[in-house]
């Protein structure tokens, strides 16, 4: 008898704890649901490439400067010359294009407002030059010969607070004595 | 001389208890199937489809990811979704810019039958060029990935304070209100866009021919990738309190009508 006994509690408490089960699992029943969505980008960076091409063309030297690289950038060129020749130079844009700086500025740069992208081919920037007058009277001193020096540089493009298209001039990755290769 | 009657071994106390238990179980399931039975018209088919829970995930306006549940427990669902996917032109083999604000517009629909409170969880990383997740390094941070959180009157940025376990990589967004059946949520981001200050490390490594020197510089984090992953979580607006407790594991003040999230804590 004692082991019906036992056996008696036994079914007792699981048929309590079956009926139990069925309430606590319609309290606990909330409604939920849930989807998830995940994705990456690669954030490829690098240097870009780019060329210089010059003619001289009728007291004129004509300049292009192509992107030949995999990235975006801005380009800007400083012209050095004779001071006496620097005083007569003038830049124009023959194809009728306002991309470049119609004069240097404080810096001695003229910059080429667009971007660069990577393929193109800036629109032609062409420095004009005159030489200087020969004296009325006395020894003409005018070298018979003088350069033109054009010096261009390319900035990454960086992105400002309001998301447009910057350039960094003050990027410079380069270290005070490395000494450069191909940026000039 | 009369055989004794032996006594009868069978439990009959224990046998009747558990038949009542039977008895009762019973009756909850036939009386589940007899209002089957019994309501079997339109009107119960209405009654049931009240009780579908679903939600989505819109990238863009665009559904990336959803779930639906059925009377039944049973669901359907897109798999996991795919975020970033037409973030760059790959036809024009465009590449991320750093600093650039490219369009991240993530946004939650109610796609079941029932109002929803819902919640956006965003994990932000990175992995490295060879594809391993970046956990301790001490300049990329998770924060460089700037998901920009827009329409605060409406979604509830849980800064986390209060949760020992907070990481800048998690980001949890509650839509404060109820979110109306077949209804879509207000933006939680507009943009989304990468530190300009990760082009900003440049290593240099130089190689001698002969008298000259080549220099070759490269950024230091080339080839890193960035994630994200979003998980959307819905839950009934009865009893919402205790059901999110139970669901989401954090406790959340509603207003006085009950129809919008004022506050979470862990």
């Amino acid at each position: 008898m004692r082991n019906w006994k036992f056996g008696k509690a036994a079914l007792l408490a699981a048929a309590l704890a079956l009926t139990a089960s069925l309430s606590v699992g319609s309290a606990l029943a909330y409604f939920t649901a849930y989807c998830t969505a995940k994705g990456g980008v690669p954030v490829n960076m690098g240097f870009t490439d780019t060329e210089i091409r010059e003619e001289v063309i009728d007291d004129a030297k004509h300049v292009w400067i192509k992107n030949t690289g995999d990235y975006d950038c801005f380009i800007r060129v400083k012209v050095f010359a004779p001071d006496e020749i620097m005083n007569l130079i003038t830049y124009t844009e023959p194809e009728g294009t306002d991309n470049w700086s119609d004069a240097p500025d404080a810096d001695g740069y003229l910059y080429y407002t667009p971007v660069l992208h990577p393929g193109e081919e800036a629109s032609e920037l062409v420095v004009k030059y005159e030489r200087p007058a020969p004296p009325a009277a006395g020894e003409d001193t005018r070298p018979e010969e003088f350069n033109i020096i054009v010096v261009y540089e390319y900035s990454p493009v960086f992105f400002d607070e309001d998301g447009n298209a910057v350039p960094d001039w003050n990027f410079n990755v380069f270290e005070d004595d490395a000494e450069q290769e191909g940026n000039e | 001389m009369m055989k004794r009657k032996k006594k009868s071994q069978f439990p009959l106390k224990p046998a009747l208890l558990l038949g009542a238990a039977g008895v009762l179980l019973l009756a909850s399931t036939v009386g589940s199937t007899r209002a089957a039975l019994t309501y079997y018209n339109e009107e119960y088919f209405a009654q049931v489809s009240m009780s579908s829970i679903g939600v989505a995930l819109l990238e863009n306006d665009v559904e990336v990811s959803r779930r639906e549940y059925t009377d039944d427990g049973q669901w359907v669902d897109s798999g996991e979704g795919v975020l970033l996917a037409n973030m760059l032109d790959e036809d024009q083999n465009e590449k991320l810019v750093p600093g650039k604000a490219y369009q991240e517009e993530l946004s939650v629909a109610n796609v079941g039958n029932i109002d929803t409170f819902v919640r956006v969880i965003v994990n932000r990383y990175w992995k490295n060029s060879e594809g391993q997740i970046i956990t301790k390094d001490t300049k990329l941070e998770p924060e460089w990935i700037e998901l920009n959180l827009v329409n605060d009157d409406v979604w509830l940025y849980d800064d986390q304070s209060d949760d020992p376990d907070y990481s800048p990589e998690h980001m949890v967004l509650y839509y404060r209100d109820i979110l109306p059946a077949n209804m879509k949520t207000e933006p939680l981001s507009d943009t989304i866009r990468i530190n300009p200050e990760i082009a900003r490390d440049v290593t240099v490594s130089s190689r001698v021919e002969g008298n000259v020197t080549h220099y070759t510089y490269e950024y230091r984090y080339d080839g890193y990738s960035f994630y994200l992953d979003a998980e959307v979580n819905a839950v009934q607006t009865h009893n919402a309190v205790d059901a999110i407790r139970s669901a989401w594991g954090v406790d959340v003040t509603l207003s006085e009508d009950g129809t919008s999230i004022t506050g979470v804590s862990h």
